[in-house]
């Protein structure tokens, strides 16, 4: 497919593209943002480029830079995305926006706000667990907050309206995403889990308008395909930690899964979060309102709303097993799996818990595991 | 009530009890052989404690477990017992050698190495049925700790109590602290409704009175220890920080508090009369490896180290006690807690590394320890910074030393002693 080798440039060098060479070209500003919490449409709406802070797509990256710096009971995917900032590879970023989601990604702006100090605006959005309308309260003022600090930084006045535009790009972007999503529960897909996962990659790394674009095109370019040669492999899902490495899903594609659905915040969580309220009365509180009630993260309480709507996924999708992605330190997730596990085996889907580190590829001990899970779940 | 649950609590009763057997025993011991009067009050404080909860079980009174640090005079003005799986659960593990019972049930639960093993006790603790059934479970989340944040989801289903998740913000800001109130009054009222009790609100006039007590008490023992020469022990911070977690207003807390300044003030006076100098003046910037003070004492006569600051368990934030604003000052104290100030936001004003680095130039210390929890994900990402920091700002060396704070077992002890001892000689060197 055409456009999906136009995901993949996006991606190849990344932190490096040419969307944001050319967006730096221009003179226009970039801000990266950690993670799904941080409302990207504000950044957006500034005349921004939102760039997700990530590790790479190749796969396992070697840390020798950010290892010196924290040790390793941070986890692999914030090491990842220091050892890039430290290299210098994030050096165009004009801004670092960055929500409390986990203990890494805190201490990530912390350590690079001191060593990479190159970065004129690091802002910590706050956060607390709870689904409540308390906490969709108080994180209106802190994305009020937010929006300030960027009006402040880069001399610019982020008003409702551009607040609205950035909120119509988005909800376009989403409503995309939920499409390709449903193109998976086809009995014989016609796109498989790894090209998502590129086009998901692209999505967070170039304009939303021209990813929108893009992605339109390659819905026509999906009719009728088989994205499988075999028709389908056994259906899993996948859940838990982020997951930035194509190659990973090759591997467990060709070991006979066929990726249908996953709840990854690197996935599914953007197209299974619905929209952003549209009406333009109270661009942030609508802003507030969805980020909060989104497809909960690990770390949300009570955590039973996030089960909930895995099985719910599960069971649509029709899945035979569950593939958990720990990376190791983790903690929301590990700490979480045990009761997820139970709940999914409840409803007849069985999980593979999978140790691992972000970018790690599957290999010796790895792939005889899955082999085992996938041999156990076919019965055979 | 089912059998399965009354058998459950017998069950769960009968094995808390033992740890209250076994400090019984230290306490005598401890009565038969003298050493300082903080000491002394420190167990006895302790088992009085345990023996409360242990009262409380058997008359068949409501019981709340909570599983973090928090300001809990909120369940004092409610006149319930509780019982802190941080400090007190610690205890027990320590008292009944639990640590690889405790550390193997959590990994049967779903729990990896990697996860933080206090947490990691906390739940094996739970899971192994060490702890007291308690009435309402209530969960928190210190400063966005992840480990701790998840651990009350995870007790809860295990044993289908009442739970009470009390949420917080990461930053003590205006509107932190009144999400906090929030969330406090909330907890609040679920307890009363659960349990039919109801807070008695004038209660709190009394209760202030003794946690500013022991407020003062606390900046007493900070400055004590910062003075010349130093007065302070390892142990004392240390012991001071678990007691206090346990004792929010209550009597017992001050009761060791004002031992602990007594024997502090004696020691001083005695050092200064003798003339005596310690050698090294050494800051504690985080937490002191609770079961191995042994080595601390050997710190302290072999190398003549003696702590000067306690970061972690002694340098308290501004609090204002006001009994007509009883909630928002427990807000206020939970961010002004030491742990919370130095396990939170990290850079900025008031962040953990400007309130390090005061305490450590305030204290004159000539190096500081930092042992951290391994498997402590808010301490290992900062720990090159906080070295970095000290070593350009205040040209001070600070050994960084990775430990499971949780294992008893003396073959780490041995590991570390070998680190700090060839610290030592580096600092000696350098002083020549």
């Amino acid at each position: 497919m055409e456009t999906l080798e136009k995901f993949r440039a996006v991606n190849r060098n990344f932190p490096d593209n040419s969307y944001i060479k050319d967006w730096k070209a221009a003179g226009k500003k970039v801000v990266g943002w950690l993670c799904i919490y941080v409302p990207e449409e504000v950044i957006a709406a500034g005349g921004m480029l939102p760039v997700r802070i990530t590790g790479t797509d190749a796969g396992e990256l070697s840390l020798d830079k950010a290892n010196v710096y924290v040790a390793e009971s941070t986890c692999s995917f914030i090491r990842n995305c220091l050892e890039l900032g430290l290299r210098g590879q994030y050096d165009y970023l004009d801004g670092l926006a960055v929500s409390v989601v986990c203990q890494g990604c805190t201490r990530l702006s912390e350590v690079w706000e001191y060593y990479i100090t190159n970065v004129p605006v690091i802002y910590t959005l706050d956060l607390p667990r709870n689904i409540t309308q308390e906490v969709v309260d108080f994180y209106r003022d802190e994305i009020l907050d937010f929006k300030g600090a960027l009006e402040k930084a880069f001399g610019v006045k982020i008003t409702d309206e551009k607040l609205l535009g950035a909120i119509k790009v988005s909800n376009e972007t989403r409503r995309l995403m939920k499409g390709l999503y449903e193109a998976r529960k086809a009995v014989e897909p016609e796109i498989s889990g790894a090209e998502v996962l590129e086009v998901l990659n692209a999505s967070n790394r170039m304009p939303k308008v021209e990813f929108n674009g893009l992605l339109g095109k390659l819905f026509q370019e999906m009719k009728g395909r088989k994205a499988y040669s075999s028709g389908s492999g056994t259906r899993v899902m996948l859940v838990g930690s982020p997951l930035n490495s194509v190659g990973f899903l090759k591997d467990l594609e060709n070991l006979g899964f066929s990726v249908v659905i996953d709840e990854l915040c690197t996935g599914g969580k953007y197209a299974f979060s619905g929209l952003v309220d549209e009406d333009g009365k109270d661009p942030v509180g609508a802003l507030s309102k969805h980020y909060i009630n989104q497809f909960p993260c690990p770390r949300e309480m009570p955590k039973e709303l996030r089960f909930k709507r895995i099985v719910e996924l599960a069971k649509e999708y029709q899945v035979k097993g569950a593939i958990a992605l720990t990376i190791r330190y983790c903690n929301n997730v590990v700490w979480s799996q045990p009761n997820l596990s139970a709940d999914l085996e409840k409803v007849g889907v069985p999980t593979f818990v999978l140790d691992m580190d972000y970018g790690e590829p599957i290999t010796g001990q790895i792939r005889t595991r899955l082999e085992a899970f996938l041999e156990s779940i076919e019965g055979i | 009530m089912k059998q399965d649950r009354k058998d459950e609590r017998k069950r769960r009763f009968d094995n808390f009890c033992k740890s209250v057997d076994v400090l019984e025993k230290v306490y005598e011991h401890r009565k038969k052989n003298p050493t300082t009067k903080s000491e002394e009050a420190y167990y006895k404080v302790m088992l009085d404690e345990f023996r409360h909860v242990r009262d409380t079980v058997d008359a068949g009174k409501p019981l709340i477990v909570v599983t973090g640090e928090f300001p809990w005079e909120v369940l004092n003005a409610l006149d319930v017992t509780w019982f802190g799986l941080v400090s007190g659960g610690g205890a027990v593990s320590k008292t009944l050698g639990l640590y690889e019972t405790t550390a193997n049930a959590a990994s049967e639960a779903g729990l990896k190495p990697e996860n933080c093993s206090v947490c990691r006790m906390m739940a094996g603790l739970y899971l192994t049925e060490y702890v007291p059934l308690p009435d309402v479970l209530i969960a928190n989340c210190i400063v966005q700790c992840d480990n701790i944040s998840s651990l009350g989801p995870l007790l809860q289903r295990s044993s289908q109590v009442p739970y009470y998740f009390l949420d917080a913000s990461y930053k003590a800001t205006k509107r932190g602290m009144q999400y906090l109130t929030g969330q406090t009054k909330k907890m609040m009222e679920f307890l009363e409704e659960q349990l039919g009790l109801k807070t008695d609100w004038d209660k709190y006039e009394e209760i202030f009175k003794i946690s500013a007590k022991q407020y003062e008490l606390s900046l007493r023992i900070r400055d004590l220890l910062k003075e010349r020469p130093a007065p302070g022990r390892y142990r004392y911070s240390t012991q001071y920080h678990w007691l206090q977690l346990e004792t929010s207003g209550k009597q017992g807390g001050v009761d060791y508090m004002q031992a602990l300044v007594d024997d502090l003030e004696q020691r001083l006076a005695e050092k200064r009369a003798k003339g005596e100098v310690e050698r090294f003046r050494v800051a504690d910037v985080m937490l002191f490896p609770p079961h191995h003070l042994k080595l601390a004492d050997w710190m302290e006569e072999h190398w003549g180290a003696y702590n000067v600051c306690g970061v972690a368990t002694l340098a308290w934030g501004k609090i204002d006690f006001d009994a007509r604003k009883p909630l928002e000052t427990i807000a206020q104290k939970f961010w002004a807690e030491p742990c919370v100030r130095t396990y939170g936001p990290f850079m900025g004003p008031g962040g953990a590394l400007e309130v390090i680095k005061n305490e450590v130039e305030e204290s004159q210390a000539d190096a500081g320890l930092n042992f951290y929890n391994r498997t402590c994900p808010i301490q290992s990402a900062t720990n090159r910074l906080l070295s970095d920091a000290m070593k350009k700002e205040l040209d001070i060396p600070l050994l960084v030393e990775g430990m499971d704070l949780m294992d008893l077992r003396p073959e780490q002890a041995n590991v570390v002693k070998t680190k700090l001892d060839d610290f030592f000689k580096v600092l000696a060197a350098s002083k020549k």
